[in-house]
């Protein structure tokens, strides 16, 4: 066999042996985002009694617009992961590592292995994503939705833009991170910084108006959002700043940063012999406090992450335990899930409730909402009439089609448990999807495994740092 | 001092930048006024106590780190004290890291010689061949992922052969070579001088030195000790003549002390090493006829091959007194 590989074949292939392996992970890596978005789908389809049906309604309706808008997010998450995982290889990780030094003696041409590295990244992207996208369309096909072709180009489009500009800032800051792990930092800020940006520019308010999406001009249209001329200029700057410093960088051998053959204990410092001044460059003594940081707010975030995974299963199992007779309260407060739109729009169903525990002798004055226990059964409703030992309630909201009146009930003073004093909507949704098996999974599984398997996971993670 | 084509390097009165800073703050220079010619086709060997040393003398002989003083010429070409650009008639390899992890060490070399106006395949049989004849043909199909650092930097160092550059700085003191890569290292050595490039390398291993180098330089608190062939190297440093064998070397050692005067008689487990002292030219024969003519007749006597190591720990306790 006679190796011809070229400089473009070399970055096509990424982390793999074969040009051939690398072709099908990308394949399979789209075939695996558009399954998961199909299945994150699902997840929030069983959120769909919550507050996420108000606050974002473009991801929760029955329409190809949610399956696609769900993975442009998903895509740029899932590519986010991958430039972190494969950092090394994908951006210009290289020029540090002084691979482009040897190549640049040997006769290659720093241009133009900037633009190929460049064409071959975005070639990469531009599969994986659109192979990704046609997964997704093909699968909601089978939901026999109403299949509106018109804004299918426009979101194409504008993932696609996203993962495009993530990609270019990505490759501009790894050229001035001097170590891969703050390369790593600067790719999730460069995600971070890209929301911000379409936040700001009003961008999110176009792309989540599925009318609007159906005519694609609406995107370019300045009055609306600015968006793409700040895109359009990122980029341009980027490719320059690019261009001109991965050129510069590959002028000089890059020193690896490390102080392995300094003697112990020794400083080493530069001095000007004209003016003696000096210059702090190495010193073993501070070698390590990096790692430590490091380590410390790993073992933090994951004892954090544990805490109040166990904790809000605490939480879960208090609330699910108020039954008639032994209502739950924590420190004079019951929660109360409301699985009921009974109560709307005071009450919106599946929020989370807070009741104020009250006795017998405590004032309840009409208009207010109560928490009562009639025949074993818990109700909330709202006071419309009273008198010394009674009070006669109704609900807010009677269903269409059903007799108005039917819940108005007589509730003896002592069978009232609590008085509504707020609610909170996302904690709700929240407690909806913790009761999923996604969220069973999440919330209780993943922390039991890792409170279970800590020493592992600490063993592999410094096995890994060595192994660096 | 004469200024000759064939000379590659032209160091005089190089002094670093960087400073060691010692108890009380009393800076010392790592390297000072240190005074270098490197011919064409030579291989130098770059030795010292201090790995730093002689990685900083490689570094600033590849123009890639600053000097303060002095003045350093690579091929008639003038170094600018303050930049350190890459110069196309010197390959420097500093670490392993250079290799691209994502193929075998055959594809490596044809990758990076791509670039090269020759028929392909002609270029991979040969490039292969060359594996094969510096002991390596193990390594060719060889992920380089799975290479160690010091088998890298071997390999990076048959693409620095390849290269146009004339001179190829191989500045990896640290790493520990086997007998394998030492020995890879040494034909690899010869192909770089038939192809007319000079190859300068640091090492701490002698026997590298002694196999691969016809030249060698020692550095010891930043100043250059010796500087020159490998011969004269072992030749004027170590001393050891003759060494002998026997269970009763202390008794060997009194009787021989009253025959040898003129030589120096130390003994190492029960080694007697008879070493000349001074600048005496070397004549293990006449030692040898001395003890056969006075009737000893020890278990094993042997003219000592004068090895770097040892030419290497002389010079050393030399300076160190």
């Amino acid at each position: 066999m006679i190796y011809k590989n070229s400089y473009f074949r070399k970055e096509l292939r990424q982390a793999y042996m074969e040009n051939k392996i690398s072709t099908n992970r990308k394949m399979g890596f789209a075939l695996f985002l558009g399954l998961f978005s199909f299945a994150i789908y699902f997840v929030f389809q069983t959120l769909q009694e919550s507050v996420l049906s108000d606050v974002v309604p473009e991801i929760m309706q029955p329409s190809f617009f949610s399956t696609i808008y769900l993975y442009l997010h998903i895509a740029v998450l899932f590519n986010l992961g991958y430039y972190v995982y494969y950092y090394d290889v994908l951006f210009f990780t290289e020029i540090r590592k002084n691979s482009w030094y040897l190549l640049i003696q040997m006769g290659y041409h720093p241009v133009t292995m900037f633009f190929l590295k460049l064409f071959a990244l975005i070639y990469s992207v531009f599969l994986i994503y659109t192979l990704g996208f046609a997964v997704t369309v093909i699968l909601t096909f089978l939901l026999k939705y109403n299949f509106i072709a018109a804004y299918l180009p426009t979101l194409y489009i504008v993932g696609m833009v996203d993962l495009l500009l993530i990609t270019i800032l990505c490759m501009t800051f790894s050229l001035f991170s001097k170590t891969v792990i703050y390369g790593r930092y600067w790719t999730f800020l460069t995600a971070v910084m890209v929301f911000m940006v379409k936040k700001v520019s009003g961008q999110y308010d176009i792309i989540s108006n599925r009318v609007s999406m159906q005519n694609i001009t609406t995107l370019f249209n300045l009055e609306l959002s600015l968006y793409w001329q700040i895109v359009m200029a990122i980029t341009f700057i980027s490719c320059l700043i690019c261009l001109f410093q991965s050129r510069n960088l590959a002028k000089y051998y890059n020193f690896p940063p490390d102080a392995t053959i300094l003697p112990e204990e020794v400083v080493l410092v530069e001095i000007d012999s004209r003016t003696g001044l000096r210059k702090l460059i190495k010193s073993k003594v501070k070698e390590g406090w990096r790692a430590r940081i490091i380590d410390t707010v790993t073992t933090a975030f994951l004892i954090v992450f544990i805490c109040a995974a166990l904790a809000f299963n605490l939480f879960i199992i208090l609330i699910n335990a108020s039954t008639p007779g032994q209502v739950v309260s924590i420190r004079g407060v019951i929660p109360f899930v409301f699985s009921s739109s009974t109560m709307e729009p005071e009450i919106m169903m599946n929020d989370l409730a807070y009741f104020q525990k009250i006795d017998d002798q405590y004032p309840i004055e009409e208009g207010q909402i109560i928490l009562f226990e009639e025949n074993n059964v818990l109700y909330v409703e709202r006071v419309i009439n009273k008198t010394e030992r009674q009070l006669y309630v109704d609900i807010d909201n009677y269903p269409p089609l059903s007799q108005i009146g039917v819940m108005k009930k007589t509730v003896p003073r002592q069978a009232v448990h609590g008085l509504y004093s707020g609610r909170s909507r996302w904690l709700g949704a929240l407690i909806l999807f913790a009761n999923t098996i996604v969220g069973r999974l999440l919330f209780l599984l993943v922390p039991a495994v890792l409170l279970f398997y800590q020493g592992h996971i600490y063993r592999y993670i410094k096995r890994s740092k060595k192994v660096k | 001092m004469e200024h000759s084509p064939e000379r590659v390097v032209l160091m005089e009165g190089i002094s670093s930048v960087e400073h060691f800073l010692l108890i009380d703050d009393i800076p010392r220079r790592v390297l000072g006024d240190i005074t270098l010619v490197i011919r064409r086709t030579e291989t130098w060997g770059i030795n010292g106590t201090s790995l730093f040393e002689i990685k900083l003398l490689l570094e600033i002989m590849a123009n890639i780190r600053p000097y303060d003083e002095g003045k350093c010429v690579l091929i008639e070409r003038g170094m600018m004290r303050r930049k350190r650009v890459i110069l196309k008639h010197v390959f420097y390899i500093g670490s392993a890291d250079m290799l691209y992890n994502n193929m075998n060490v055959l594809e490596f070399l044809m990758f990076a010689t791509a670039q090269f106006k020759t028929n392909k395949v002609e270029l991979q049989e040969e490039i292969f061949e060359l594996i094969i004849t510096v002991g390596l043909g193990h390594l060719s199909l060889t992920p380089n992922h799975s290479l160690t650092n010091e088998e890298k930097a071997v390999i990076i160092l048959i693409a620095a052969a390849y290269s146009d550059s004339l001179i190829i700085v191989f500045n990896l003191p640290e790493y520990k070579w086997d007998k394998i890569l030492i020995e890879a290292i040494s034909k690899i050595a010869d192909f770089i001088r038939e192809r007319g490039k000079t190859l300068i390398l640091s090492t701490q291993e002698s026997l590298l030195i002694e196999k691969a180098c016809s030249h060698t330089a020692v550095i010891h608190q930043g100043s250059l000790i010796y500087s020159g062939t490998v011969e004269n190297f072992r030749l004027k440093f170590d001393k050891v003549e003759v060494v002998i064998r026997d269970k009763s070397v202390h008794s060997i050692k009194e009787k021989l002390s009253i025959l040898l005067p003129g030589y120096k008689l130390d003994i190492e487990d029960d080694n007697l090493m008879i070493s000349s002292i001074g600048l005496k030219v070397s004549d293990p024969s006449s030692i040898f006829r001395i003890i056969l003519e006075s009737g000893f007749t020890p278990e094993s006597i042997e003219i000592n091959p004068k090895t770097v190591q040892n030419a290497y720990e002389e010079i050393m306790r030399l300076h160190d007194l």
